[in-house]
């Protein structure tokens, strides 16, 4: 019951950022309805839907989704200040206050290669924030023992809610004490708006965010001290070289990334190293059966 | 003596009307320079320093003098009260409402079409909106004191004539 008053509250907040036509329509839904809601998605010249279940479902708006429409979306997101989210902009969305988040698809603006803007908005999808408690005490005793943290690798493939698990484990790791640095390089574990963390991420996490995983990493080391730290998404050659190098300063490493599991990861030439020299010990596989979800944990 | 007295009241009532028609004037100058003044100042905040809207709004209540910086302050409130209002929206009722501003039809215009792109487009387009609307306040500008050069004094003197007409006619 309370979930759901939860859901409901970020599901009003979510809605704010639509237009007052849209606005209205997507209200009308039941309660039921609205607590299964992933996002808002809308095309110019088209309908308006909400995404249920991975599908989505059109609403009756009478007329298609009109160019200003998507143009208020973003001027609700960046509260009447385009020119000021720019840089948020050139990665594809922007964070609201809730944590949840407007993508944006339409005429990319490019100069010497690099991505400056977005312009003529074509499409627009509001993701609705979840906060979800996952990491149950089985996790917790299995990634820590007698008070120390052990080396740990969230893994599944695209969907299945890596980063949802890393947020909650760090924030019950950060809420027993230990002091965590967050190499939030996508924005999207502690979801910051106006430099506070829209997800519950524990009292004692510190969140550095918009910068590689390999720079943040080493600033994190230099300037607060941490325990561990927690990187989203390890996919490229730096980023593993990230984690060698806080491994060798005797840190704390939590990280996810993309596979199926442990086999299938380090059968890869680019993960192999890492199961090589021993730097994760324990990997918490995310399963995923009917919409089912479950998990592994496996000693490396 | 009850007669002077009257006159000079009568002479005072109306040359009071003359000033007060011929402040208008003044006025209206001074609301145009004060939005010549905050168009340079978000010129260079929205532009340059990329500032979100309503920092530059509130800054701009501090930097902007007199009965425009009162309509900025009451902006101001309006984004605050409703961050889930589009600035357009809050700006363009706000300037509908400001009789105070004593802007004619075509500066509300103007002035209702800068708002509606602040903050809903990128620094560049913004800043040539900006630009755009200076060239033409500077144009209301220049027409003001024209006004107010040509009609200022004649409606201080017409408030005197007429007062002293009025006496001619009573006695």
């Amino acid at each position: 019951m309370t979930n759901d008053r939860g859901k409901l509250l970020k599901y009003g907040q979510a809605v704010e950022y639509l237009p007052p036509r849209l606005r209205s329509e997507a209200m009308k839904i039941s309660e039921d309805e609205k607590v299964l809601v992933e996002e808002f998605r809308l095309r110019g010249g088209q309908g308006f839907s909400v995404t249920i279940g991975g599908r989505e479902r059109q609403l009756n708006i009478g007329s298609s989704v009109r160019h200003e429409e998507l143009q208020t979306v973003l001027e609700l997101a960046t509260r009447s200040s385009v020119h000021a989210a720019q840089s948020s902009i050139c990665e594809g969305f922007v964070t609201v206050v809730g944590g949840h988040r407007i993508g944006l698809c339409g005429t990319a603006i490019r100069n010497g290669g690099i991505i400056n803007g977005v312009k003529e908005l074509s499409s627009v999808s509001i993701r609705i924030a979840k906060d979800i408690r996952c990491a149950d005490d089985e996790i917790m005793s299995a990634i820590v023992r007698k008070g120390r943290f052990i080396n740990t690798l969230i893994l599944s493939p695209p969907g299945f809610g890596k980063t949802t698990m890393l947020r909650d484990i760090i924030r019950r790791l950060s809420d027993s004490g230990i002091r965590i640095s967050l190499v939030d390089e996508r924005k999207e574990v502690a979801a910051k708006s106006k430099g506070i963390p829209q997800f519950d991420i524990g009292k004692h996490t510190d969140v550095l965010d918009g910068i590689s995983k390999a720079d943040g990493a080493m600033f994190m080391l230099r300037a607060m001290n941490p325990e561990i730290i927690a990187v989203d998404e390890i996919t490229r050659e730096e980023d593993v070289a990230a984690v060698f190098g806080i491994s060798n300063c005797g840190v704390g490493i939590l990280a996810t990334a993309h596979g199926e599991g442990p086999e299938s990861i380090f059968a890869r030439p680019l993960y192999r190293k890492l199961y090589d020299l021993k730097i994760f010990k324990k990997a918490i596989t995310l399963l995923k059966n009917e919409d089912v979800f479950s998990y592994k944990i496996t000693e490396l | 003596m009850v007669k002077i007295l009257g006159s000079l009241l009568l002479v005072g009532a109306t040359t009071a009307i003359g000033v007060s028609v011929s402040s208008v004037l003044s006025s209206r100058v001074k609301i145009l320079n004060s939005i010549k003044e905050w168009l340079l100042f978000i010129h260079s905040e929205i532009g340059e320093n990329l500032t979100p809207l309503d920092e530059v709004t509130e800054k701009s209540i501090d930097a902007v003098s007199g009965a425009f910086g009162s309509f900025l302050k009451e902006c101001f409130d309006g984004m605050r009260k409703n961050p889930h209002i589009p600035f357009g929206i809050i700006w363009t009722k706000n300037i509908t409402h400001a009789e105070y501003l004593q802007l004619r039809p075509q500066e509300k215009n103007t002035l209702i079409t800068l708002g509606n792109i602040l903050g809903r487009y990128g620094a560049e387009e913004q800043k040539k909106a900006i630009s755009h609307t200076m060239r033409s306040v500077e144009a209301f500008v220049e027409t003001a004191e024209m006004d107010y050069k040509r009609l200022g004094k004649l409606y201080t003197k017409l408030g005197v004539i007429c007062g002293i007409s009025l006496v001619i006619v009573f006695i």
